[in-house]
């Protein structure tokens, strides 16, 4: 690769005639990857415009999966849409945002003809502010007793709480609410800081109840407003002379920091979440090359720099600890790389956290592909980081399904922040799975050596010792259903995805069922792992939705799954099992599923095909090595 | 492409209002390009603002349409 020449600080003007040369040339994954280039080397309001004005010149094809937004609002936001569209943009959504009347959203809320409902958005956004919703608390506090400062906030919040109602009766779109901010300036400061009734311990503790009125439904969350202008600087922020004319509170500099706090909600609000880190090791895991410095020469420890590397390390151990699986690949020989790895006692990551391994002197690109194969796991699922750009850039113009994160050489500290601020790794809940699944992939690993030395697949389906739940959905596992739906491709017949709010509607509706199934073995519980939807019409079950995870492909689950459900129709007094395959460019695994349990094509479509099993002569059999419990 | 003020300013003004840079002169402002109403030229401000590093009064907003009257401002903020 010694013929590429790493991307340099080339000028604006530059990085604009190589984007039209790219145009010119019809060559479009570049133009694309220039464009970005050009967005994340200044993601400044400026540049976001210029950035959207390069994207409009791509195909229609190349611009991503549309998401409409609609910002219920009290200040001026369409600024921030620049931002927000070019940022969404290079995750692969199409932004379409949309603004409410200027402080017009409780009228927007009660009328259902308003536009909030009418253009049917994905995704609402309640973007208020204290001055507006608490203007007792933010504006003339001190006039206040605090029990009457108690009583306006009891009342915001079932107001808040009413206006949730009515949008969740309406609309299932995802909604996202504005927490409430401190003020620069408290009254009475510096004596408001450690008053538990004072300013800032009011707009703290309406917070904390909008957080537990969320809590109660299902896809409304909270936006820590107050953190996300923190973390920028209060002063910086604002722009306090543009909100006292114009209404725009936030100054130009800041309007990308609060277009990544929304897209944080919205890149898995639409589903997009990476699986998978893969992290280089040289001065990316440890600072210097082991094969050259040797064990006693890289840095990594409690001193800087090696104290960066232990930061870089303890955000990756934070993404494993919610479910994001951990894997290397190193240009290094093997055994240098893990001797680093197992016994450098700056590690604070080992073996057992990595999923994959691929230390050795392959182009990363062919590593790359082989992990997403090993792991089972999409190729669009992989976040790479490195130190060295050739190889991002390699990666990029290869795989350009693959998430590369830009960090710097000389700045070892940016590579903890640029994984965490990486929306693809933005989680809203956390199921039991996600906390365990690094050690899932540890006992998937054992099973596999298992599979080696039994000799027929029956012997090996008995050793395994399957016990599986099977019921009917519940609060307790709406999130792991709709999750499933979101996330599964491969085993997935109709790759429909459902937020949580409409499996709720799935399972209150007395003619539609909604299972999951949960699997565990000798060597661990593999969590919810299939998720089946049915709607009953006259004597016929279809089929909605029936996947499973790749976790525990060819061990005849789906075969326990397609048994239960033929039972439960036959008792229910069906005499048909339908169901649609519904092909796309990931699900080729579960093409054959319907067909090798007896079910017959009765119908091709430019969309798929539809699958008949007949109850009476051809039931599915259960599989008599996994043990079925329906709770 | 020389990044001098003007050109800078030309290429903001066409990539604010989704015209090609090439049809922006110093004459350019709301009568000549539809595009530039209101919310957009507030975005053409803050565009203006985080470019330069410059702040624009409220006051002057208003005033500030057209690519000439855009260039002078800068270029007496940042002298």
């Amino acid at each position: 690769m010694s013929d590429r020449e790493p991307p340099n600080q080339t000028s604006p003007a530059m990085m604009r005639e190589q984007f039209a040369k790219a145009i010119d040339a019809a060559d479009h994954p570049l133009a694309r990857r220039l464009a970005e280039r050009f967005w994340r080397a200044n993601p400044t309001t400026a540049n976001a415009a210029a950035t959207l004005a390069m994207l409009g010149k791509l195909p229609e094809a190349a611009r991503g999966t549309p998401l409409s937004i609609f910002f219920l609002r009290s200040f001026t936001v369409e600024p921030a849409f620049n931002p927000l569209k070019a940022s969404a943009a290079f995750l692969g959504l199409e932004v379409e945002a949309r603004a409410g009347e200027f402080n017009a959203y409780v009228q927007e809320i009660i009328d259902p003809a308003s536009a909030l409902y009418t253009s049917e958005p994905d995704v609402i956004v309640l973007a208020v502010q204290a001055r507006d919703l608490l203007p007792e608390v933010w504006t003339n506090f001190t006039d206040h007793t605090s029990d009457q400062i108690d009583q306006r906030i009891e009342h915001a919040l079932t107001s808040l709480s009413g206006w949730i109602e009515m949008i969740r009766s309406r609309t299932q779109a995802h909604l996202v609410i504005h927490g409430m901010e401190c003020p620069a300036a408290p009254a009475n400061d510096p004596m408001d800081g450690q008053d538990l009734h004072g300013q800032q311990a009011a707009l703290r503790r309406f917070n904390r109840e909008l957080v537990l009125i969320a809590g109660e439904h299902a896809g409304v969350h909270v936006l820590d407003y107050d953190g996300l202008v923190a973390n920028f600087g209060r002063d910086r922020w604002h722009d306090e002379k543009k909100w006292l004319t114009m209404r725009m509170p936030v100054a130009a500099d800041a309007l990308p920091a609060l277009a990544d706090g929304w897209l944080r909600f919205l890149a898995p609000l639409s589903g997009l979440a990476a699986k998978c880190l893969v992290c280089d090791l040289d001065n990316t895991m440890w600072g210097g090359i082991i094969g050259e410095d040797g064990m006693d020469g890289i840095a990594l420890g409690i001193e800087y720099p090696g104290a960066a590397f232990q930061q870089f390390q303890r955000a990756a151990l934070d993404l494993y600890n919610q479910g994001v699986v951990l894997a290397i690949c190193s240009k290094n020989n093997h055994d240098d790389g893990m001797e680093g790895i197992r016994t450098h006692p700056g590690m604070l990551l080992g073996e057992k956290h990595f999923a994959a391994v691929r230390i050795n002197w392959q182009d990363k690109v062919t590593n790359l592909r082989e992990i997403a194969a090993e792991l089972n796991i999409g190729i669009d699922s992989l976040v790479f980081i490195d130190d060295n750009p050739v190889e991002r850039e390699m990666v990029r113009e290869m795989l350009p399904e693959v998430t590369v994160l830009d960090i710097d050489e000389h700045d070892p500290l940016g590579h903890a922040r640029a994984v965490r601020a990486c929306p693809l790794f933005a989680r809203l809940n956390l199921s039991d799975d996600d906390r365990r699944r690094g050690q899932m992939y540890a006992e998937q690993r054992q099973r596999s050596e298992l599979q080696s030395n039994v000799t027929s697949m029956e012997d090996y389906y008995r050793s395994l010792e399957m016990v599986a739940d099977i019921g009917q959905v519940d609060d307790t596992r709406l999130a792991r259903v709709a999750q499933l739906t979101q996330k599964t491709n491969q085993l997935n017949m109709t790759t429909r995805r459902y937020s949580e709010q409409e499996i709720a509607a799935f399972a209150a509706d007395p003619d539609a069922r909604v299972y999951w199934i949960n699997v565990k073995d000798r060597f661990g519980d593999n969590g919810v792992v299939g998720v089946m939807i049915t709607r009953a019409e006259g004597d016929t079950w279809a089929f909605d939705t029936f996947l499973m995870s790749c976790r525990v492909i060819g061990r005849t689950v789906e075969t326990a799954m397609l048994a239960t459900v033929t039972e439960d129709a036959l008792a229910a007094g069906a005499t048909r099992l339908t169901g649609w395959f519904l092909p796309t460019k990931k699900n080729a695994p579960a093409q054959a599923i319907y067909e090798h349990h007896g079910f017959k094509k009765t119908e091709e479509s430019d969309d798929g095909t539809r699958w008949e099993l007949d109850l009476a002569t051809s039931p599915v059999e259960a599989p008599e090595w996994i043990q079925r419990d329906r709770p | 492409m020389a990044d001098t003020p003007i050109d800078e300013i030309r290429q903001l003004v066409a990539d604010t209002f989704g015209i090609d840079v090439g049809s922006v002169t110093a004459e350019t402002s709301p009568e000549t390009v539809e595009a530039w109403e209101s919310m957009s030229h507030l975005n053409l401000m803050l565009s203006l603002e985080s470019q330069f590093g410059i702040s624009i009064e409220p006051e002057e907003i208003p005033t500030l349409v057209s690519v000439q009257a855009i260039a002078d401002k800068v270029e007496t903020s940042s002298a």
